[in-house]
């Protein structure tokens, strides 16, 4: 109906609508910088007409809903990528610490006092019974038994550090997932009330964000407003309901964190995020260590095997330059037989091979050495309680405590594990340093020094001598850290372009709001000048006498 | 494409911390003088570098071997050089001893004199560097010989690495050059015979030590052409390692050091770079649209 009445209340859509607009603008623009905000758009509708003596007369604007501008593709995209790039960020740091921890480059490093332990025994063949020259070797020896224990101690703190750093991501995964199941509760309820909840989504685009910095996730947008978020293929969030990740110990190996979720072992799934980099890190860690045990237990296994067969000052023979090489004894995880192992020695140096071992029993009374190594049998025998097994110059003992062991159960054996661990001097008394090859005292006989000496050319390790071998683990890390450097540089780029291309879609333009705010401001003023019109008009009409 | 404040701002940051992070790279070979401070600035140069100085570590001991060897060496030709001198004295008073003047009180005198030389014999037979006996093969702690010119040594020869394949023996034996081991002259045996016939005064005996006195030189001075040979194997060796340790030193500075005049210069360009984007990004951020409106 064409009043001045509707006048004035088309006025007044217009008023309130513009009013609600430049809400919509203002809340941009202080929003201009937050994280993860969302461009809002306020969408102007015009209100049906009414029908009046034929005509259809307007009746207004109105808001009819505030959207956000979001590409849910986007948002996936960038999450996919910020997991990558979390992963390599972690991993890197984990691999650069590795090797600042070896870095030989300013020549302070293992490989140097490798070099120095041999020339410490070319000095003693030059001069094989003066104490000067017997000192500086067991300083030299000492100064690389050292290193190697700094080295080993420094790596297995790393682990337990990142082990922690594993643990606390998980609590931040199942904290921001437990905030994602709330958000998801009231997300539901706000949109089945027919609100839009594009604050509360953009929260929670942001939680999804962060998550994903530590795992790569995926999500599916369920039709009520919900998204479930999975891990690995395992869901975290359904819903409304969480379903938090825990950790376990490994059974195989007690330095690595299992994260399990829903029953499920989630580590070799993941594919990125810090948690990912985490467990690469670690894992390197341990391989570089069982590489440097490797390198102690030949250095310890070749010297002494030379150093043995000489004779000290005083005619000692017979004697270990370094302490061991130890053996390792480590009952299955999963055995459920009630054997135990007692201690074990090396019987014959020359026999050692450095390979790891494992007897598995395949009923009570009979079991099967496997070299684990090189994945072949070494041998049967025949169990009895308490009666040594012998083979590869090893020789140790399982004997029954709880019961007899059980088919199935397995026992751990390595020479190499934890070597650069135990690596020490044997010898403190110069005398008993063996420069001599033969039994009568010959001070100046250095036979066996130029044979320990000539250990530093001998390929003792897989056709490697123990620099070469060593190098060759500091290089890998090299190669390591610049791949993964590499890696990352590429994906923060990915991110960026990324972000960028987000930004550009989603992001709040300043000029653009200033723009829409003058032109909603005139807008507004138009509507209150067609009010004032109004106004006069009834003045007017109210005027005729 | 529809730019936003924040985009503007996130290309700046990101690229002036990119080209901030390449500043720091060149200010860290400058400060350290090298390209490769780490095995992943460059993983292949790095094994080699590594290599190179583990080799030049042991280049270094075989030069400070072939030290040891020279000084060895060295004190083994002085003495020897003694021995010389000595029997050349003692040659000397056997001639003159044999001639018709000398007679037994003057023979009887010269004996004297020769049973002196022959301690000074024994003392250089045992000459020692650092405590250690040079003439008594491995038995280094006993002298070689005892006050009646007795071997107390045995017949080994001390060996010395002189680079990664080959050794060289640096003793000289006591038992080979001073009493004829193996078909050789007894010197102290001749100079003892020779004591003998002068305090007996016998002439034969005299004659006869002299043409054993020439054998016992020259057998000395063989050993001393020996020594002379193994000193120069020594210089030879260490002429070889002192040109393989310039070489591998080059090769290390070659991969290692960085070239100062490509870092100042790349490092003026990316100061520039990064100056240029400060500036423009001054400019681009006072431009705002709430100045105009």
């Amino acid at each position: 109906m064409s009043t001045l009445n509707s006048v004035l209340d088309i006025a007044k859509t217009a008023l309130l609508a513009n009013q609600k607009a430049i809400n919509v603008t203002s809340h941009n623009i202080s929003n201009a910088s937050t994280p993860g905000y969302t461009k809002q758009t306020a969408v102007m509708t015009a209100m049906d007409p009414v029908s009046y003596g034929g005509l259809y007369y307007g009746s207004g604007v109105t808001v009819s809903s505030i959207e956000r501008v979001y590409d849910s593709f986007q948002a996936t995209q960038i999450r996919d990528a910020s997991a990558g790039l979390s992963r390599y960020g972690a991993k890197g740091g984990h691999l650069v610490a590795i090797e600042s921890m070896l870095n030989d480059m300013d020549g302070s490093g293992l490989s140097s006092k490798i070099d120095d332990l041999f020339n410490s025994f070319e000095d003693l063949a030059s001069s094989p019974s003066t104490q000067a020259e017997r000192s500086s070797l067991l300083s030299s020896a000492t100064v690389l038994a050292d290193d190697l224990n700094r080295i080993s101690a420094n790596i297995k703190q790393s682990v337990s550090v990142i082990n922690d750093r594993i643990e606390s991501s998980v609590t931040m995964i199942n904290s921001i997932g437990a905030r994602i199941a709330e958000l998801n509760m009231q997300v539901s309820t706000l949109e089945a009330s027919g609100t839009s909840a594009n604050d509360l989504k953009d929260k929670r685009d942001s939680l999804l964000k962060t998550l994903a910095g530590f795992a790569d996730i995926s999500t599916v947008e369920g039709k009520d407003g919900k998204t479930d978020v999975y891990i690995g293929g395992s869901f975290l969030v359904a819903g409304v309901k969480l379903s938090a990740l825990s950790i376990a110990i490994n059974p195989d190996n007690p330095e690595v964190y299992d994260i399990v979720s829903n029953g499920m072992v989630l580590n070799s799934r993941l594919t990125g995020g810090s948690v990912k980099g985490d467990l690469e890190g670690s894992a390197y860690y341990q391989e570089t260590l069982s590489k440097l045990d490797r390198l102690a237990a030949s250095i310890v296994t070749e010297v002494n095997i030379v150093h043995r067969s000489g004779y000290g000052l005083d005619g000692s023979t017979g004697v270990d330059f370094f302490t061991g090489p130890s053996l390792y004894l480590q009952p299955g995880s999963r055995n459920t037989g009630g054997a135990v192992v007692g201690s074990g020695t090396v019987t014959d140096l020359s026999q050692l091979t450095l390979d790891d071992y494992e007897v598995r029993f395949s009923g009570p009374s009979s079991y099967t050495v496997v070299n684990t190594t090189k994945n072949s049998v070494t041998g049967t025998g025949a169990y009895a309680s308490g009666s040594p097994i012998t083979f590869d110059g090893l020789s140790f003992s399982i004997s029954d405590f709880a019961g007899t062991p059980a088919a199935g159960d397995t026992f751990a054996v390595s020479v190499t594990k934890n070597a650069s661990e135990y690596i020490g001097v044997a010898i403190s008394d110069t005398g008993k340093i063996a420069a001599s090859g033969s039994g009568a005292t010959l001070p100046g006989d250095n036979t066996n020094a130029m044979a320990l000496a000539s250990l530093r050319g001998t390929a003792a390790m897989n056709g490697a001598t123990f620099s070469e071998y060593y190098r060759s683990v500091v290089t890998g890390v090299g190669t390591e850290v610049s791949e993964t450097k590499s890696n990352y540089a590429s994906q923060s780029r990915v991110v960026e372009q990324l972000e960028q291309a987000r930004e550009s879609l989603s992001g709040v333009s300043l000029e653009e709001e200033a723009i829409n705010l003058i032109k909603l401001q005139r807008a507004y003023e138009a509507a209150a000048k067609v009010m004032s019109v109004a106004d006069r008009m009834f003045e007017t009409l109210l005027g005729i006498k | 494409m529809r730019i936003t404040q924040n985009m503007t701002y996130n290309t700046y940051i990101n690229d002036i911390m990119r080209r901030q992070e390449a500043l720091n790279g060149l200010n860290k070979q400058l400060s350290t003088g090298k390209k490769v401070n780490a095995p992943s600035d460059d993983a292949v140069g790095a094994a080699t570098i590594l290599t190179s100085k583990s080799l030049l570590s042991s280049l270094g001991q075989y030069q400070r071997n072939i030290e040891s060897g020279y000084t060895r060496l060295s004190l083994s030709e002085k003495a020897l050089a003694g021995v010389k001198d000595v029997l050349t004295s003692i040659k000397e008073i056997a001639v003159l001893s044999a001639t018709g003047t000398a007679d037994a009180a003057s023979r009887a005198n010269s004996a004297v004199v020769v049973s002196n030389l022959y301690d000074e014999l024994v003392s250089l037979g045992n000459m020692e560097i650092g405590g250690q006996y040079l003439f008594s093969g491995f038995k280094t702690d006993t002298p070689a010989f005892s006050a009646i010119g007795a071997f107390q040594g045995d017949a080994n020869k001390q060996e010395l690495r002189i680079n990664a394949s080959s050794s060289i023996s640096i003793g000289v034996n006591g038992g080979d050059v001073f009493k004829g081991t193996g078909g050789g002259t007894d010197i102290f045996q001749t100079v003892a015979d020779l004591i003998t016939a002068l305090n007996s005064d016998d002439t034969a005996g005299i004659e006869a030590s002299i043409g054993a006195l020439d054998a016992s030189f020259n057998q000395v001075s063989g050993a001393v052409a020996d020594i002379g040979g193994k000193v120069k194997r020594l210089q030879a060796a260490e002429e070889t390692l002192t040109t393989a340790h310039y070489e591998v030193r080059s090769i290390i500075s070659n991969l290692e050091d960085a070239d100062i005049a490509e870092v100042i210069s790349e490092l003026k360009l990316g100061q520039i770079a990064l100056e240029a984007a400060l500036t423009s990004a001054g400019k681009v951020f006072s431009t705002n649209i709430f100045n105009y409106i």
